[in-house]
């Protein structure tokens, strides 16, 4: 007990950490109830971020992304269009379509007949916002959402179209965007990773990629970091079977130990930083496994996120994980939910992928707002593209495709930062083209630093000769649907 | 912005002495340009579409030009210079540069401008620009210290600064550091004793000789050098499946083995296959252009992705020998150096000149093509043998064919005209399209249960098990000839019992048509699953540009035949279209008939040497023979069809003529002959059959024969265009290839190709390729290239901390013929690299990054080291060299982000060195990717060096590190005898050090506290001991052991095991 004292005095008297740090030691290791009290500050290298502090009064602390991977069709669910009711089955006019480049999927067909949702819609809320019958849960929750009906981007197919939406490049290799913020803004919980990433498990179809989640050129500290369903949430964090808390704890005491003395020996700083490693990698192992059972949680939650809710893994486990962990402080919590791409069969299709992610996503916002948590949380909700408004493949009373469409589609968001139960931009009759203010995808990231309190032209980082933004050099904020 | 303003001064500051002292003479290189390329450049520099108020300050005649009476730049004369007025601006709205400008002016930083302009606004070329001269210090202060030349340099500057090196490091770090940074693997305790022991002088050149030799050194260099190829055993795109180019990867290694001279190495690699009698080893190295990304997604643009691979080559070959960002210029003007955007389009024409389709096949066990075939000593043998067996079967076929007139004659004189030019006793299957047929419902005349059927969009039901049946009825058309069937373009009539068509088959198939004068490009019949998403496996016949195309692929369109009419389709008339085949996998094997004459065709690809059928029995079982339309390709809306027939043999033309409906031509001459041998003539139609036998057995065995993506030149070069945004959809002009001038002029006797551009690269005068790769060889052993951006060298990137020393280097490098090894040995023999590592504090404060290596390197082992060192330590590592990448320990799951499973390797797989470990580029190992190691999705000259927890869990929990400390732990405990001795002993395997008493303390005390908490929890040790695949002796202690393997376990954590001091 003396020992550990004496330790810490002579790391505070060495000033290697922090005034306030706890090493790790004996009483420490005897306290494993609440670890994560105990070792709560010891300073890590690399927690601040670039900006030291926001480069003005951020509306949000944090964001939970729910990515709808595939390019969920905005015919279905949220951009309701009474003209293709009329012209079903009649050919895309090439006054509308001028020209404009398909993909290589439906380029070749003899035919582009317009197709109506199979769906019906309803307006709700306050605002008159159309939804379809394909979420009866996100349609009770739309006046706290902001919808862009006029979201637009570069890229026509999957791989190039996400790696564009996360990274702000088409091309593998740049920073995603929660390892930019993780850059920018550091982290608000030193036992937590910052940016955490969760695939559902109940969805399946276009591939996914872990540099959608990658660091880039930066720093590989700001690399997101997936959370999986099971034992191990995140990869090697539990020690081996058979090694429990207290023998780790001993372990790591030890190591430090020969961290010191090589330290006595080298007066390299760098040894410093490797006990931090440890302690941070320690506290991770503690605060994980609490932060993702759920069994504190009570019935009442998981009837708000639905059945799936109980069963680890899936969207809605995946949303309720979400919620604890920005409860905790995550900056950035990444969801993918694979299943979008209903390029045939779309009637059939697309309501897997709605029925597992309405319920979860709707009661996100809601179990947010009842705890005060939407006040300073950004929830995102969207694909990488919209779908065609013609039919890929063959049109039947009940049957047809989309193909990807990257001229329009909707997002939608929630919470700090973007006004609620509004509507931003307007697509035109065929839901082809844009009319009216039109966001891309840049300036969709532009916005979202701007809520976080970046100024994305200023969050930089010099690489191969060149400043580097998320942005690249475009963007705008989109001021109008800010609150 | 700030930190980035300090850590350029910290490194001017370095570099120079003081920049900020204004005593001396302002250097344009080291002063002016890197502030003026920081701040000014964006909007005055090379790039024309980008430049403010047409002013450039790159180039002095224009920054000193006049501009209506007065001059930006006016030498001599600060006060009267614009700049000097502009930068000084009080109002920040006037100043330059402007607030929107990334960063701005420092007071030091206006101070040296002015300075400059004073002394008369001197102008350099670039540095790195200028080739390297080799100047020796002659001067230095401590003769005694100084090994080789290198050291005059180093301390030199010492000198400057006040300096003075450090003692040479202990030997058993010196042993540990040399083995490592020469082999990536630890010494060996014997190693170590022996080198301690070791009193001669030249011990240490010993030591050195002795690891270069190793094929250990051919591993790491081939290590270091997959990082710059971007090698990985995955495409890197959408499923991004797994494909092995192992072979290129075991090229790497033979060639750092033999000490291939570097200038060889390069040349290879970029144009192997264009030197003079090219070999198959230097058309294998040219894989190295191929290993970019590939994607096979469905709906990409072809030529979208195959500008994205040729710039994606400009990229690497600016990065890896240039140590240029060149790619800056593939959409305007390089921002900060000279180079142009049609420099860009200049170089991207050397890479443009190669077949392959910018969207890869689907199909998982597709080389995406050009290939090239490695067949193994046996194969060869065994493939030539075939060859013999097929060449004498060929003339075989020939002799009967020369010598069976007179039965031909014979037959005539007896049997009359009664001959059967129907082809039925090959046809295997007819659909003579009735008005009975549905489209649920084809009928087939000779084999009822093998019936037809229309599939909506072409797509094959059961290959994607969709539920997708309704679909437009069939049209049925009466015409004159009888009932035929309207195609919609969208939906193919499809037999999936016609599905024989192979390589070494012979086959007929014939349908009649008529086309629709509206369309010009479109399918008819065809044996495919899709176009291009299969890269037209299998054959086709098809209109494109109102012309007959007729494919038989593989992989279209290297691997492919095709032939193309000269004359265009006719169309609005009913004909008879047939096409013929051979089985000889040769362009002049097809004929296509039209109404029973032979079309004129233009062979334009004849090159066909794989199978033209999937291997997954999934797709082969589906893939059958389609008419109208396919899948996500233009099919032939409006036209109509009628009798569909196939064959197994090919059709002589006399039957041909016959079937469509032409007068019956009388039997005297050849083409008589020919069908009474195919028809009639027993001998003939058995040596043809074993012909087919032969041929099939020789195809099966090519498919199992290792195929690696190489380049290979088209005959015509492609014309490459400079793209509007780097756009492939938006030329702009036509370029010729060359190479930026303000590098070195393209010498007038190199051809322009990529052989020209190789031997550029490797010519003595350019000022580039020999800095760029001692640096980065530098980087390798001192930790810190001497240029600290190995990427860039150019105006954005840092200055060299010891410029005359890299030219030096680069120079010796040159004119050692490039010699790697000795390079090598000439940094670690240097008294500058056998420092001591360790740092007082006012040399940690002074010089944190060690620019001026006062003292030795320090580096974190990489990813591989880290693992290598735990399977030496514990004697696990297998020693095996190549092959096909191996499946370690990985948790589940990983894989099935994108596609394919991992599927665990077992026994000795699990402990090969960490470079054959297998790499998918969406889902890296993770536990390398925790140590940095890149993506392998692009070139990487230099990686991160970062800490993080992940580190520390990978390190600690991963199994093979656990496994590893377990058999360490066994090893120990049955070897040595005494807690003290197996404790050094397990301490010494893994840092090479003895550890001191202190040290011991903490091992045993750890020891002590885990014995007695595995007694107390017996099952613990049981589980604990039970991680990774090799057993253990299970006579020994299980607490005991449990307790060894976890203080082995935490000095892998050690610094003194991951950090080389």
């Amino acid at each position: 007990m003396n020992d550990f004292v004496e330790k810490l005095n002579y790391l505070n008297r060495r000033q290697f950490l922090t005034k306030s740090s706890l090493g790790l030691g004996a009483a420490a290791l005897s306290a494993f109830g609440n670890p994560s009290k105990l070792f709560s500050s010891t300073q890590y290298p690399g927690t601040k971020g670039i900006l030291g502090k926001p480069h003005f009064a951020p509306k949000a602390k944090r964001v939970v992304y729910l990515f709808q991977s595939g390019g969920p069709s905005q015919f279905e669910l949220f951009d309701y269009k009474p003209t293709l009711d009329k012209l079903h089955g009649e050919e895309l006019p090439d006054s509308v379509r001028k020209g404009q480049r398909l993909t290589g999927m439906s380029t070749n067909q003899s035919t582009f007949p317009l197709v109506r949702s199979i769906y019906d819609f309803q307006q709700y809320g306050n605002n008159g916002a159309w939804v379809s019958e394909l979420m009866p849960h996100t349609a009770k929750i739309v006046d706290e959402l902001c919808f862009i009906r006029s979201m637009n981007t570069d890229a026509i197919n999957h791989d190039p179209a996400i790696t564009f939406f996360q990274t702000g490049s088409q091309l593998a290799g740049r920073p995603s965007i929660g390892s930019w913020l993780d850059y920018g803004l550091g982290t608000d919980n030193e036992d937590l990773p910052s940016f955490v990433v969760m695939v559902s498990k109940n969805g399946s179809g276009q591939a996914l990629y872990a540099r959608l989640w990658g660091n880039g050129f930066l720093s590989s500290r700001h690399q997101g970091v997936q959370f999986r369903a099971g034992e191990d949430p995140v990869l090697y964090l539990n020690p081996p079977p058979g090694l429990d808390d207290h023998d780790r704890g001993q372990i790591i005491n030890h190591l430090k130990q020969l961290h010191e003395l090589q330290y006595e020996a080298l007066g390299d700083p760098e040894i410093h930083s490797r006990i931090a490693q440890y302690e941070m990698a320690y506290r991770m192992q503690m605060s994980v496994p609490e932060v993702t059972d759920v069994s504190d949680e009570p019935e009442s939650i998981f009837e708000l996120y639905g059945e799936d809710s109980r069963d680890p893994g899936t969207y809605a486990a995946n949303c309720l994980m979400a919620r604890r962990l920005l409860e905790k402080g995550v900056k950035f919590v990444q969801l993918y939910h694979q299943g979008w791409d209903q390029h045939v069969n779309l009637p059939e299709g697309i309501k897997k992928p709605a029925e597992r992610t309405d319920q979860a996503s709707a009661a996100l916002v809601m179990d947010l707002k009842q705890r005060g948590l939407l006040d300073d949380t950004l929830v995102i909700w969207g694909g990488e593209f919209g779908r065609t408004n013609y039919s890929q493949g063959n049109l039947t009373p009940t049957n047809y495709g989309r193909d990807h469409h990257p001229r329009c589609f909707t997002l939608w968001m929630a919470g700090a930062g973007v006004k609620p139960g509004f509507s931003y931009g307007e697509t035109d009759e065929f839901g082809y083209n844009i009319t009216e203010n039109p966001v891309h995808v840049h300036d969709f990231q532009a916005t979202l630093m701007h809520i976080l309190g970046i100024d994305h032209k200023r969050l930089t980082y010099k690489h191969q000769g060149r400043r580097y933004r998320l942005t690249d050099v475009h963007g705008h904020v989109v001021k109008e649907i800010l609150a | 912005m700030r930190i980035f303003i300090l850590s350029f001064i910290t490194i001017g500051s370095l570099c120079l002495g003081n920049p900020a002292s204004l005593a001396k003479e302002v250097s344009f290189n080291y002063d002016i340009r890197p502030i003026m390329s920081d701040t000014c450049f964006l909007c005055h520099g090379p790039d024309e579409g980008n430049r403010e108020a047409d002013l450039r300050f790159d180039i002095r005649e224009i920054a000193i030009a006049d501009r209506d009476g007065s001059a930006a730049i006016v030498p001599g004369d600060p006060e009267e210079s614009l700049m000097i007025w502009m930068i000084n601006q009080e109002d920040e709205e006037d100043r330059m540069p402007p607030k929107k400008h990334p960063r701005s002016l420092m007071e030091d930083e206006k101070e040296l401008f002015r300075k400059w302009i004073e002394q008369g606004a001197k102008y350099e070329k670039h540095w790195s620009l200028i080739p390297p001269v080799a100047k020796e210090p002659v001067n230095v202060s401590n003769p005694n210290w100084i090994r080789n030349s290198i050291d005059k340099f180093v301390l030199r500057k010492l000198d400057k600064e006040g300096l003075s090196p450090s003692e040479e490091a202990d030997r058993t770090t010196l042993i540990r550091r040399v083995t490592f940074d020469l082999t990536g693997l630890p010494p060996t305790l014997e190693e170590i004793d022996a080198f301690l022991a070791d009193a001669s002088v030249n011990a240490y050149e010993k030591l050195v000789d002795g690891l270069l030799s190793r094929i250990a050194y051919a591993e790491r260099l081939t290590n270091e050098w997959m990082d710059v190829a971007r090698f990985s055993d995955s495409h890197g795109y959408s499923h991004d499946f797994v494909r092995d180019m192992s072979p290129y990867r075991d090229w790497v290694i033979e060639a750092f083995h033999e000490n291939m001279p570097f200038d060889q190495f390069v040349q290879w690699q970029i144009a192997g296959d264009l030197l003079p009698n090219a070999t198959r080893t230097q058309k294998l190295a040219t894989a190295f252009n191929r290993l970019h990304p590939q994607n096979s997604e469905g709906g990409i643009v072809n030529e979208e992705f195959k500008v994205e691979y040729a710039a994606e080559r400009v990229q690497t070959l600016s990065a890896a020998f240039l140590g240029m960002t060149i790619e800056c210029a593939r959409c305007h003007d390089h921002k900060y150096d000279p180079i142009t955007q049609e420099n860009f389009y200049e170089l991207f024409s050397f890479f443009n000149n190669i077949d392959d389709s910018g969207q890869i096949s689907v199909e998982t066990s597709d080389m995406p093509a050009p290939t090239l075939m490695l067949p193994t000593v046996d194969q060869t043998k065994n493939l030539a043998e075939m060859d013999k067996g097929i060449k004498a079967q060929e003339a075989e076929v020939e002799r009967i064919y020369k010598n069976s007139r007179s039965g031909f004659t014979e037959r005539k004189l007896t049997q009359g005209d009664a001959m059967d030019l129907s082809g039925e006793d090959a046809l295997v299957a007819h659909f003579p399209l009735v008005s009975e047929d549905t489209s649920a419902s084809i009928a087939n005349d000779l084999n009822p249960s093998a019936i037809g059927r229309v599939i909506v969009d072409s797509r094959p039901l059961e290959f994607f098990q969709v539920n997708n049946k309704e679909g437009p009825e069939l049209e049925l058309v009466p015409y004159e000839g009888g009932i035929g069937v309207k195609v919609n373009g969208d939906d193919s009539l499809y037999f999936q019992g016609a599905n024989f068509f192979r390589r070494a088959t012979p086959f007929s198939v014939g349908i009649k048509a008529k086309i629709p004068e509206s369309v010009n490009e479109g399918t008819l019949i065809h044996f495919n699953v899709a176009g291009i998403l299969y890269n037209y496996k299998g054959w086709e016949v098809s209109l494109m540009d109102g012309h007959w195309d007729v494919r038989m692929a593989h992989n279209f369109p290297y691997n492919a035949i095709q032939l193309v009419s000269i004359d265009p389709v006719k169309t609005e008339v009913w004909q008879n279209v047939h096409l013929t085949y051979d089985g000889s996998s040769t362009a002049a094997g097809l004929t296509l008939y039209v109404d029973g004459v032979p079309v004129r065709m233009r062979v334009t690809r004849d090159r066909l040497y794989k199978n033209i059928v999937s291997n997954q029995e999934r797709v082969k079982k589906n893939v059958g023979l389609k008419v109208g339309a396919r899948w996500r390709s233009k099919g032939l809306p409006g036209a109509l069809v009628d009798e569909v027939q196939a064959f197994d043999r090919k059709l002589t033309s006399l039957e041909v003529q016959h079937i469509s409906g032409s007068e019956d031509q009388a039997y005297e001459d050849d083409q008589g002959y020919d069908f009474y041998l195919n028809r009639y003539h027993p001998a003939y139609r058995e040596s043809l059959k074993l012909l087919v036998a032969l041929r099939g057995e020789r195809n099966a065995l090519n498919e199992t024969i290792q195929e690696v993506m190489v380049m290979d030149e088209l005959p015509e070069p492609q014309q490459a265009y400079v793209l509007r945004r780097g756009s492939y959809a938006a030329p702009i002009k036509p370029v010729e290839p060359r190479t930026p001038d303000a590098i070195l002029s393209f010498p007038e006797n190199l051809p322009e190709n990529r052989l020209g551009l190789a031997h550029w690269l490797t010519d003595p005068k350019n000022p580039l390729t020999a800095r760029v790769t001692v640096n980065r060889y530098w980087q390798m052993i001192f930790g810190r290239g001497l240029v600290g951006t190995p990427e860039d060298f150019g105006n954005q990137g840092q200055l060299p901390t010891h410029p005359e020393l890299l030219d030096w280097l680069a120079r010796h490098f040159i004119d050692s013929g490039w010699d790697v090894k000795e390079m090598l040995k000439l940094m670690v023999s240097s008294a500058s690299y056998k420092q001591n590592s360790k740092a007082d504090n006012k040399l940690l404060e002074m010089d944190p990054e060690n620019l001026l290596l006062a003292r030795g390197p320090v580096k974190r082992q990489s990813a591989e080291m880290l693992r290598d060192n735990a399977l030496t330590a514990s004697g696990l590592l297998v020693r095996k060299v190549g092959g096909k990448s191996v499946y370690p320990y990985q948790p589940e799951g990983l894989w099935s982000l994108s596609s394919g499973t991992y599927t665990q390797g077992t026994g000795l797989d699990l402990y090969r060195r960490s470079l054959y470990t297998v790499w998918k580029r969406t889902a890296p190992p993770p536990t390398m990717k925790n140590f940095d190691a890149p993506n392998r999705s692009y070139c990487v000259v230099k990686r991160q060096h970062t800490a993080s927890p992940l580190q520390a869990l990978s390190l600690m929990n991963d199994p093979q590190f656990v496994e590893a400390a377990r058999v360490l732990a066994e090893q120990v405990m049955l070897t040595r005898k005494g807690l003290n001795e197996r404790l050094e002993i397990a301490y010494r395997l893994l840092t090479s050090r003895v550890p001191n008493e202190k040290e011991m303390d903490v091992l045993r005390s750890l020891l002590a506290e885990l014995t007695a908490s595995f007694i107390q929890k017996p099952e613990n040790s049981d589980a604990l001991l039970s991680v990774g695949e090799s057993g253990y002796d299970e006579d020994l202690p299980k607490p005991i052991l449990a307790a060894y393997t976890m203080v082995v376990s935490m000095i892998m954590n050690h610094d003194a095991a991951v950090v080389l001091r």
